[in-house]
């Protein structure tokens, strides 16, 4: 279970985050939908620890991280219950497809290299690459990229797998390859996916929840049915405007 | 006057003598440069407070000042008042020098390529569990030294060339050993020219080299 608790965050004087609380049972998908600038990327980064929160509590099954200074044991522990696709899919460039899937079990899960490269070779296949292998992210397409970066994100073996935009830097061709990967992840309803995406069918389809988040804060929460029926003007306006 | 070919030929084991010294000041001064090079860029590619302002501070006096003049205020001038100095080898103050001003020029070449590797990259590596060092040494370093190499290749070649200037403190270089030479021969064209060939012998092949080094690592990915 994903627990988020008066969860602020302020870049100097500027406030991102104002007070967020969401819960997310184990397994559930989530979609995060609103307009840019509205702080989704910070939720994420901050559950993820990429950002330090200002005020708060984020828990994730056993690990409660308040905000303030944290020893980097406590830290690490949050960042191994979690992993992130980036938008701009952040594959480690001097490293091949596998040594990229292959790189959280070397290095945080202690497994040796001939056990890592079967399960990184399983996740390779189920994304649909497994002849990608020994390719630099430079030599792949964007989708190819994307789909790595979730295979890498599966790799750390989380229990809240976090998507930052993951379709908007792609060519609309690519789009659905991606989509395609994430539907087969939330189908399976082992981890908590937290989707920030801009894909209106794609998040109505695939999500138990959709929250909508506005100026540092959570506007409404719902099934798809309620969200996209919301009676709140701006949502109405928001999901009328993207949505194809 | 005409030019001795015989004599000229002769010359180039007598230079060579000091090849020996030239390669071990220049190897020595490399290593440290490349050290205090990568502590300097660190202080500041971090921003620590004061080291950072006193890292700017060194990065442009060498860079912005003679060698030579560097090497004068050290070796007589530091003499003066420092004991240590003027028991000082003119091998190991030659090192010294050397080692400081080229590493101005080594830490500005790592800083660029450390600055070159995109931010995602460490966010990427600490997002999946990776700690800073192990971020740093699996994924930032080695994607950095792919765009440091021309660079720090460059300010080797340098080096390598400003080790000639040494011999004005007493380093028995090449150099050294020609002057020696010329000075009681006074054939100071065929003794220079092969001074010349010598160098620009080797730092061909330095320059072969780091062709070869960056294609090598062009190919990687
Ligand atoms: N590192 C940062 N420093 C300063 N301001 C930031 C930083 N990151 C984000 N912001 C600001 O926080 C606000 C929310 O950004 P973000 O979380 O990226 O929103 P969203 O992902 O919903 O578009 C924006 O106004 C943005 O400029
Ligand atoms: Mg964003």
């Amino acid at each position: 279970m994903l627990k988020i608790e008066g969860l602020k965050k302020s870049f100097d004087s500027l406030q991102v985050l104002k007070g967020i609380d969401l819960t997310v049972e184990k397994g559930q998908v989530v979609s995060i939908i609103g307009p840019s600038g509205a702080g989704k990327s910070t939720l994420l980064r901050c559950i993820n620890y990429l950002e330090k929160p200002t005020e708060g509590t984020i828990t994730i099954g056993d690990v409660i991280l308040k905000s303030g200074h944290n020893r980097y044991k406590k830290v690490s522990a949050l960042r191994r219950k979690t992993a992130m696709v980036f938008q701009n899919y952040n594959l480690f460039k001097n490293k091949t497809a596998l040594q990229n899937i292959m790189e959280p079990m070397i290095m945080c899960q202690g497994m040796n290299l001939k056990e890592a490269e079967d399960k990184a070779m399983e996740i390779l296949t189920s994304i649909g690459l497994k002849d990608k292998r020994d390719v630099y992210p430079a030599h792949m397409s964007g989708g190819q990229q994307q789909r790595v970066g979730i295979g890498r994100a599966m790799a750390v073996n989380p229990e809240v797998m976090l998507f930052d935009e993951p379709t908007s830097s792609l060519d609309p061709e690519l789009v659905n390859e991606v989509l395609e990967v994430i539907r087969a992840l939330a189908s399976k309803h082992t981890m908590t996916l937290l989707i920030v995406t801009h894909e209106m069918r794609f998040a109505k389809e695939v999500s138990d929840r959709i929250v909508f988040m506005e100026d540092g804060l959570i506007v409404q929460e719902g099934t798809p049915e309620e969200i996209f029926n919301s009676m709140n003007p701006r949502i109405q306006r928001f999901v009328g405007s993207v949505s194809v | 006057m005409n030019f001795d070919i015989e004599y000229f030929f002769s010359m180039f084991p007598i230079i060579l003598s000091g090849f020996p010294t030239t390669v071990e000041v220049a190897g020595v001064s490399l290593v440290f440069s490349v050290i205090i090079g990568f502590i300097i860029a660190a202080f500041r590619y971090y921003n620590i407070p004061v080291l950072k302002q006193l890292s700017i501070v060194f990065v442009s006096f060498f860079r912005s000042t003679p060698f030579i003049a560097q090497l004068f205020v050290f070796y007589y001038g530091i003499a003066q008042v420092s004991r240590i100095v003027r028991n000082m080898s003119s091998f190991w103050a030659t090192i010294i020098v050397l080692s400081l001003s080229f590493a101005a020029y080594m830490s500005e070449d790592i800083r660029g390529a450390i600055m070159s590797v995109d931010k995602g990259q460490f966010e990427a590596g600490l997002s999946i569990g990776l700690s800073t060092w192990q971020t740093i040494y699996r994924i930032i370093i080695p994607q950095a030294v792919r765009v440091a190499i021309p660079g720090m290749m460059n300010s080797f070649a340098n080096l390598f060339k400003s080790t000639s200037l040494c011999f004005i403190v007493g380093l028995k270089d090449m150099i050294a050993y020609c002057k020696n030479e010329t000075n009681v021969s006074f054939r100071y064209l065929e003794g220079y020219m092969a001074v010349l060939i010598i160098y620009w012998i080797i730092l061909s092949l330095i320059s072969y080299l780091q062709s070869r080094l960056e294609k090598y690592m062009n190919k990687a990915y």
